[in-house]
């Protein structure tokens, strides 16, 4: 993006026809930017459609006086400011006046010529086609794809179409005329490009009719009938039901008129005819018009050609007619698209008869003609089909499979295109006959091993492929490959926004989550100018990058960070795009097994599973809430909701709370005994005060069975502690408090370098052996102490419910006084302030330390474990911590947080990026600090100064300085900053010899 | 203006080269090495320089920059500095240009990017007087290029550069930076180092 500053700002020019595609701004522009004393976008100050505006809607000006079309970015008023201007305004407005009358064109349902569309914007509607439409539909409904959208279709918009102009024009000219056409000025342009293409309705159709027949599929005889067929050993018989024409028929069965006259299906009847027929009956075929001509190509071939618009509605009525009627005929229905399916009547009786039942119920109940092919299989029955066009029936006997075979051109099967063809006429292959001759591995060799082999078995009749009930969706997805333009780059970036909801909605249609987003953009090809097709993507490359999250989504928001992330790191000129397209795969049903509930905590994936340990409840009969301070918050919660809920004792207290004092019984679990103790900023807390029904009864129920619960899990020394290092915070900690529950020790005992530790962890070990009831117990107990600690290291202790049989297990820290300094020194900070806290805590009160003692080496081995996730947090673009704090649910990192946020998207430097959040950042900080985010901060730092300090020394001195302005309004940032500064001076130093002046 | 593109190294190397002796210009004008008086007023890509009059000078500042060119393509020179030395020969200032020239795509990069961020060097060393403290009368100044090491045999005999002792610090200094650019084809940066006992007032 060039920008011009200083004295050049004159260069945004106001008159279109001076500004050689230059934008067009209001002078407004000019004077906002000066009061903010920076160069603005000049986005929201663009002229674009000025010159665009039809003649017959209201007047522009009021137009714009009306405040709630805020949508329609017409400047209008200077033109009375600046009167001036509007003469060279007019000049350049009149021809593009007369082509406006030109252009006017009817475009949607039953409408008549030159009757206007009422859009939302009201802008008359013209749609573009594109070649080939009919062809990729086809090919689209025949991919397993089921949810990838190509979307190929058409606009509405407004058609100001000078192509003279256009093509003589240099640059972005053009860019008010397309302005309209495309991603440039319509906010609701994705939505109206879906609204408007049938590939769009096939494809949501799909999600139509699994959701209407998903379920009676499920319930009908499925596998066993696969079974059953397996060991009848009968003929098997498929028929292929394909509609006649579908989407002419549908339109012309309510005009009698047009019954027996040539009629195709475009989205528009312009005089220009630069539309493109989609679909075309057969009079009309016989003149020799075909799926994706231009309409003036047609009209020339067929002078009475009739044009008609689609009428989706009609088409989905129609559809559904048609699949009730084969679902009520047969159990296995492959519905291929709104038009298309196959049936497997196996074992039903004579197929042929059922096929013509069929035809004539339909026909019967939609007035449309269905062609059917019956045979042995998939291919035969749809190659019969073919046969049996129009409106008939054909059925190919095994016997006669060899003959019909050999008859066939090569191009007749499915899955030959024409470059396949071309291919096979190179080798002299032109029938099917000829298939035969050519060994399997010649084809496979010339053709690749999948393709060789369709080939060979398809010239020999030989399908294998089942008739599939509801296929599985793999991928959902939208792209847009028509009207994409952009200018600046924040263009882009909204319309990643539209994009990005429109799936979203679809994920959330679907039912279905996704965890892999891919981001596919079309570049125009280096040196290709402006596409013949008008706002068409033209010759392009294409590209693709994808990014999986660590858990299923179907977020708008995670979706447009991801997709911004990736479309930022193509670093192409955004004025080159031409289409963009987003895809989700690795897809997970929403209600499924594993699967997340909705909301905030739906990240959590082990969550449900490991309910029972997530509990951050604790009971703490002997310390009420006078312990607690700060941010703890205490709640007398009521027992009696878990219990009516669950039916069973108190779910989650149960084992977890359980300490040897307080017998396991109901009732004396009472309401006013317990005090649970949450920590409201643990992240875990939300999903247990979430009321999540469900949640409760499965806790209540493992519960119950008084077993340490997660059993299902390999044992700890079976992790893979690099797996472990690498997996997202949040699971990490969820695996963490199952395992330092279940087996702290084995962690600690085999990392020898923690060799501190491992006395400890020997003596538990020993212990539990023992007494594994008892140290059962106890363990439960340090693990609810553990999950307090990070927020409030240590203060939280129920010492008078240790049983005294324990404590001689447990190793004591030595007295402060043997401690040597310099150790201490060395340790991390984390790990010093805690013991530090940990010594002053037991001056304090001299009360019984064993407690704590034995929490101790499970809360350094928390310390280990999170320290070991915070490495290579700069690797990776966008950086890796941008993920793992973007999501994080943790109160306690809203400001790294609110950091990953504006770094997500963001092409500049961290140091511009912390700078521009800096009043959230000292706002965002809690009252306390953990170590947990002070170490966060520091590494997030100290790695990014490492990284930049070789090629960045300005960087790193101002992120320095902003560090230290971030320093004078938070405690945090202050802890942080005095603790980085020694270790970036040291690295200074060591890279440069010298001393950073910050 | 058409898009002048910078097609390889050679290109690149060549516009710095260019820039560093703009720079090296700048740099004695606003170090105040010589009188005022000898400098001019010039343009570079868009912005005031200054410039030196005298024939020698310029002709001992271009040839230096220009033999320097060969290995600034090559990718082997680490960093130039230009070295301010008082009337004692000790090192009072030290401003370091370092280089990192990378292999460039085919497409190459538009002249205007590069020199876009050139601009932002000239007029960080336009205005570096006021975090540096005023030379001491008298001062010297010289050239000092460090290569990378694995490059002396590319050293042809009639190059003028002669090799160098590392003039050092031999007390601490403190390094301010003032200005860096990281691109895919070039990362350079320009810090200078100076003495530790005229600490500036921030």
């Amino acid at each position: 993006m060039e920008f011009q500053f200083g004295w050049t700002v004159s260069l945004y020019l106001l008159i279109r026809s001076l500004s050689r595609g230059l934008p067009i701004v209001k002078p407004e522009w000019i004077v906002d930017s000066i009061a903010a004393g920076r160069v603005l976008s000049w986005a929201p100050y663009q002229l674009q459609r000025i010159a665009l505006e039809h003649p017959n809607q209201r007047t522009l000006q009021s137009a714009y006086l009306n405040p709630k079309l805020d949508h329609c970015p017409l400047p209008l008023d200077w033109r009375d400011n600046y009167p001036t201007y509007s003469n060279m305004m007019d000049i350049d407005l009149e021809p593009r006046s007369e082509l406006l009358a030109l252009e006017n064109v009817p475009t949607s349902d039953n409408q008549g010529p030159s009757s206007v569309q009422d859009g939302a914007v009201n802008f008359t509607l013209l749609e573009e086609d594109l070649k080939g439409i009919e062809v990729k539909a086809d090919e689209c409904s025949e991919t397993e794809n089921q949810g990838v959208l190509e979307s190929h279709g058409k606009k509405d918009s407004v058609a100001i179409v000078d192509r003279s102009k256009r093509n003589t024009g240099a640059g972005y000219s053009d860019a008010a005329a397309a302005a309209t056409h495309s991603t440039l000025g319509d906010d609701n342009f994705v939505q109206n490009y879906f609204k408007s293409s049938r590939l769009h309705f096939i494809g949501t159709w799909r999600n139509r009719y699994q959701s209407r027949y998903g379920s009676f599929n499920d319930n009908s005889e499925g596998q066993d009938q696969q079974v059953f067929r397996a060991k009848s050993g009968s003929d098997p018989a498929v028929i292929h039901i394909d509609m006649d024409c579908f989407f002419v028929a549908v339109v012309v069965r309510d005009r009698p008129e047009l019954h027996d006259k040539p009629v195709a299906v475009c989205h528009s009847d312009s005089v220009r005819g630069s539309g493109e027929i989609s679909s075309a009956n057969y009079p009309a075929r016989a003149f020799g018009v075909r799926a994706g001509m231009f309409v003036r190509d047609a009209k020339a071939k067929c002078p009475d050609l009739e044009i008609v618009p689609y009428n989706f509605e009609a088409y989905e009525q129609v559809a559904d007619k048609v699949y009730n009627i084969l679902h009520h005929h047969c159990g296995r229905v492959q519905a291929v698209s709104c038009d298309e399916a196959f049936l497997d009547v196996t074992d039903q009786g004579d197929p042929c008869q059922i096929a013509s039942v069929i035809r004539s119920q339909i026909f019967e109940a939609t007035r449309c003609t269905a062609s059917a092919g019956v045979s042995k299989n998939k291919l035969l029955a749809r190659l019969a089909t073919r046969k049996a066009k129009p409106n008939g029936l054909y059925y190919i006997a095994p016997s006669e499979v060899e003959g019909f075979m050999d008859e066939l051109a090569v191009e007749d099967l499915p899955g030959v295109g024409w470059t396949l063809k071309e291919k096979l006429k190179s080798h002299n292959l032109h029938k099917c006959s000829d298939l035969l001759r050519v060994s399997k591995d010649f084809l496979q060799r010339e053709f690749g091993v999948k393709t060789g082999d369709m080939l060979w078995s398809y010239a020999r009749g030989i399908d294998t492929r089942e008739v599939q009930q509801a296929q599985i969706r793999k991928s959902i997805g939208a792209e847009v490959n028509w009207g994409v333009r952009f200018l600046v780059p924040e263009d882009a970036h909204r319309f990643l926004v539209t994009l990005s909801t429109e799936v979203a909605t679809r994920l959330q249609t679907a039912a279905v989550k996704g965890r892999t987003i891919t981001l596919k953009v079309k570049r125009r090809k280096e040196g290709s100018g402006e596409p013949s097709k008008f706002m068409g993507c033209g010759v392009c490359d294409n590209f693709s990058r994808s990014e999986t999250v660590g858990y299923a989504t179907d977020s708008q928001e995670i979706l447009l960070r991801v997709a911004k992330q990736l479309f930022n790191s193509f670093a192409f000129d955004v004025r080159d795009v031409r289409g963009v397209g987003l895809q989700v795969t690795r897809l997970e049903a929403v209600g499924s097994g594993q699967s997340l509930k909705g909301g905030q905590g739906q990240q959590r994936a082990l969550k449900s599973w490991l309910a029972p340990e997530i509990s951050k409840v604790m009971l703490d009969e002997s310390a009420p809430a006078d312990r607690n301070s700060g941010n703890q918050t205490i709640i007398h919660r009521s027992t009696e909701p878990l219990k009516t809920e669950a039916g069973e004792s108190i779910p989650v207290k149960s084992p977890a709370l359980d300490v040897p004092k307080l017998p396991l019984n109901t009732s004396a679990q009472d309401n006013n005994d317990l005090h649970a103790v949450f920590t409201a900023a643990e992240s875990g807390m939300r999903n247990f005060i979430a009321p999540d029904t469900k949640d409760r009864i499965q806790v209540g129920r493992s519960s119950t069975k008084a077993a340490p619960p997660p059993t299902n899990l390999p044992p700890l020394s079976e992790l893979d502690p690099s797996v472990l290092a690498s997996l997202p915070p949040e699971i990490l900690a969820e695996i963490r408090e199952v395992y330092g529950e279940l087996a702290a020790q084995p962690v600690v005992s085999s990392k020898p370098a923690k060799n501190y530790l491992s006395p400890v962890a020997v003596m538990k070990g020993a212990h539990k052996t023992k007494t594994s009831e008892v140290s059962n117990r106890v363990d439960r107990r340090e693990d609810g102490i553990r999950r307090v600690l990070p927020l409030e290291p240590l203060t939280e202790r129920g010492e008078s419910s240790r049983p005294p049989s324990v404590r001689p297990e447990i190793v004591a820290l030595p007295p402060a006084s043997q401690l040597d300094p310099s150790v201490m020194s060395a340790l991390p900070l984390s790990l010093r302030r805690e013991l530090e806290q940990e010594y002053k805590r037991q001056q304090v009160k001299k009360p019984d330390k064993s407690t704590l003692r034995v929490s101790e080496p499970e809360k350094l081995c928390v310390e280990r474990c999170s320290s070991t996730s915070l490495e290579d947090l700069w690797t990776g673009t966008p950086p890796k911590w941008v993920h793992m704090f973007k999501e994080s649910q943790d109160a306690e990192f809203s400001n790294l947080c609110v950091l990953a946020e504006h770094m997500a998207g963001a092409v500049r430097p961290f140091s511009v990026v912390m700078l521009s959040v800096l009043p959230h950042l000292s706002n965002a900080c809690s009252a306390t600090v953990s170590q947990k985010v002070i170490q966060s901060c520091m590494e997030l730092i100290k790695q990014y100064v490492q990284q930049m300090i070789a090629c960045d020394l300005e960087e790193v001195c101002m992120i320095m300085r902003v560090l230290k302005r971030v320093a004078a309004k938070s405690q945090l940032w202050r802890v942080v900053e005095d603790l980085i500064t020694p270790f970036v001076q040291g690295i200074v130093g060591e890279c440069y010899g010298g001393h950073l002046k910050i | 203006m058409g898009v002048v593109r910078l097609c390889d190294r050679g290109d690149v190397g060549e516009l710095v080269c260019e820039f560093l002796e703009v720079c090296i210009h700048q740099l004695l004008c606003v170090r105040e090495l010589y009188p005022q008086e000898i400098f001019e007023r010039r343009r570079y890509i868009n912005t005031p320089v200054q410039w030196a009059r005298h024939p020698d000078l310029r002709e001992y500042i271009h040839s230096a920059v220009t033999n320097l060119q060969p290995w600034v393509q090559q990718g082997v020179v680490d960093k130039v500095t230009l070295l301010v030395m008082n009337k004692n020969r000790t090192l009072e200032e030290k401003f370091v240009f370092s280089f990192g020239l990378k292999q460039l795509s085919t497409a190459g990069v538009p002249a205007q990017h590069l020199e876009f961020a050139l601009r932002g060097f000239l007029l960080k060393i336009s205005v570096s007087d006021s975090f540096l403290s005023p030379l001491p009368p008298d001062c010297s100044w010289e050239l000092v290029t460090y290569l990378k090491s694995s490059s002396l045999d590319t050293i042809n005999k009639d190059q003028p550069w002669v090799p160098a002792d590392d003039e050092g610090w031999d007390q601490n200094f403190i390094m301010t930076s003032m200005k860096s650019m990281r691109s895919s084809y070039l990362d350079m940066q320009l810090y200078v180092e100076h003495s530790v006992e005229k600490p500036t007032d921030e």
